[in-house]
């Protein structure tokens, strides 16, 4: 991998409130027209990372490169190729959606042609001439994704884009999502607390954790992790499982099954005649996938509330 | 850039309040006078040795706290407008310099504060011709009358402004705003509340408040006006953007 084909990188990005250490040096690497997920739970630090990407806060210490360049020195040139929906929809209420999107345009001085262009993509065309505070907040939402695609930008950073969707809402973010990656080779982070958000589209994944960056890689490394356990149905089955246990199986009971992990076929084969020889009945022998939500709470704790 | 800024500034405060209120307030100052000189016509051109002395003087009861006022009010209205949608992320994380931004906003304003002093001299001079004074209408002295005030308050809009653009709340600038128009007047000449007061176009000796002296208060009030503009915006520029 060249450098070049790194858009977006932070070295040791930190962000200290008073003695809270919001941001702790992430490292966090996205490649040219990858779309990479930015996973967390609420609180772990995503917007203030994403915040100090787009340099709406200051970093305490660390850096931010994009395009290569830092965005302290040429803030203005980078942010020129960056669109941005940072968690709730940013919006004048007085104003309609068309107009919201004019203001942007003057600013940013693109063709009136793309206000069109945008307000198509998201399916506001029809409702472009009403005043926003009268919006849903999906419709906001969506205004927020036009005004982030607005200036054609080759990277895109959503915050949380489908807070406040309905599940047919998503699934329009999601596909859009896919379809400018795909179609128009841009660059998108997109964060979210909910790993099923992203599970389907995003290339890799950065987890955030108490502002620390607990995992970085491509999503299939994600599943990797995620191993086979074995489940077992037999009679008497606490009687089993101490049957087992005493002659050396690494096993659990947990209900009223059997459990184990990492068997070999072999392994299986021996465990099962083992169990027959004791007299027990074996009924059922089932290979259970241990689902990617499980694998996202294990890294980040299911305590801390999803 | 700044052009462009100035054009999406002008958009946003379509349907706002934002146009109305310069017209109100001059407006509201006709309104005043009217009664003022239906009520006691013959005891103000019996007091002041020429009646545009008097016309200016009798004018002080309410035009300049309406220009203390109502810059409040319009600071908070150009100062909010991005708090309330939660914009101010996305038009910072805009390819603009921030100190243009405020710049932008800072113009507006003062755009809007010279409209009114172009209403409020058309209200006057409508009063005059309305009560039959003697002469020509003296548009110069008028303009001049409601115009240097507004400018003896650049440092107050500079103060409201930053003030708005920093806070969520609007009630602290609001507050801010009332209580100096109200009370720092009374309470020492130099505080940029009272510039507003001491800038009438007519003779020092004439004046009632013997502070009365624009040639003084009006380059004070600019310089300060200035000083104030850059500290805002050294402050906006490294303002962080939360909500």
């Amino acid at each position: 991998m060249s450098e070049t084909d790194i858009v977006v990188q932070t070295k040791g990005l930190t962000r200290c409130y008073q003695k809270f250490t919001a941001v702790d040096h992430v490292d966090l690497t996205i490649r040219r027209g990858e779309i990479y997920g930015f996973l967390g739970p609420n609180g772990a630090g995503k917007t203030t990372t994403i915040r100090m990407l787009l340099g709406l806060i200051r970093s305490t210490s660390g850096q931010v490169k994009i395009f290569g360049e830092s965005l302290e020195v040429k803030k203005k040139e980078i942010l020129r190729r960056v669109g941005s929906l940072v968690e709730s929809p940013s919006y004048y209420g007085h104003l309609t959606g068309q107009e919201n999107l004019e203001i942007a345009r003057r600013i940013l001085g693109v063709s009136p042609s793309n206000i069109e262009h945008v307000l198509e993509r998201v399916r506001l065309t029809n409702v472009a001439d009403k005043k926003v505070k009268q919006y849903s907040l999906g419709m906001k939402q969506r205004l927020g994704i036009a005004l982030a695609l607005l200036g054609n930008p080759e990277i895109l950073i959503l915050d949380e884009p489908t807070n406040g969707l309905d599940p047919g809402g998503m699934q329009e973010v999601r596909s859009l999502i896919q379809e400018l990656s795909k179609e128009q080779g841009v660059t998108i982070l997109v964060s979210s607390h909910l790993l099923s958000e992203i599970d389907q589209i995003a290339h890799r994944v950065g987890i955030i954790r108490r502002g620390k960056m607990i995992f970085q890689d491509r999503m299939e490394t994600l599943r990797e992790m995620s191993r086979p356990r074995m489940r077992l149905g037999v009679n008497r089955v606490e009687e089993a499982t101490r049957y087992l246990t005493k002659i050396g199986w690494s096993v659990s009971c947990e209900g009223e099954h059997i459990w184990s992990e990492g068997l070999t076929n072999q392994e299986t084969a021996t465990m099962v005649e083992t169990l027959v020889k004791g007299k027990f009945s074996v009924y059922r022998i089932e290979e259970v996938k241990q689902p990617l939500e499980e694998i996202f709470l294990g890294l980040t704790g299911k305590e801390e509330g999803l | 850039m700044i052009l462009r800024l100035l054009l999406a500034e002008g958009l946003k405060i379509k349907r706002t309040w934002m146009v109305i209120l310069p017209m109100l307030g001059a407006l509201g100052i006709l309104a005043v006078l009217i009664v003022d000189y239906r009520l006691r016509s013959e005891y103000i051109l019996g007091k002041y040795p020429d009646t545009v002395t008097g016309f200016l003087l009798e004018a002080q009861i309410i035009l300049p706290i309406t220009i203390l006022i109502g810059g409040s009010l319009l600071a908070s209205l150009a100062g909010s407008m991005e708090h309330q949608g939660n914009a101010w992320k996305y038009v910072l994380a805009l390819p603009v310099s921030r100190w243009q931004v405020y710049l932008a906003k800072f113009l507006i304003l003062f755009f809007l504060m010279l409209l009114f002093s172009g209403g409020a001299t058309v209200s006057l001079a409508c009063l005059w011709k309305g009560l039959g004074l003697t002469g020509e209408v003296p548009w110069k002295t008028l303009a001049m009358g409601v115009t240097w005030p507004v400018i003896a308050a650049l440092p107050v809009l500079a103060i409201q402004l930053t003030l708005s653009l920093r806070m969520n709340n609007q009630s602290v600038p609001i507050i801010v705003g009332v209580l100096g128009a109200l009370f720092a007047p009374a309470f020492a000449n130099w505080l940029p509340w009272s510039y507003v007061f001491q800038v009438v176009p007519v003779d020092y000796a004439m004046s009632r408040r013997f502070e009365n002296d624009p040639s003084l208060w009006l380059p004070i009030a600019l310089g300060e006006g200035l000083i104030f503009f850059i500290v805002g915006m050294a402050l906006f520029q490294r303002q962080e953007v939360h909500s």
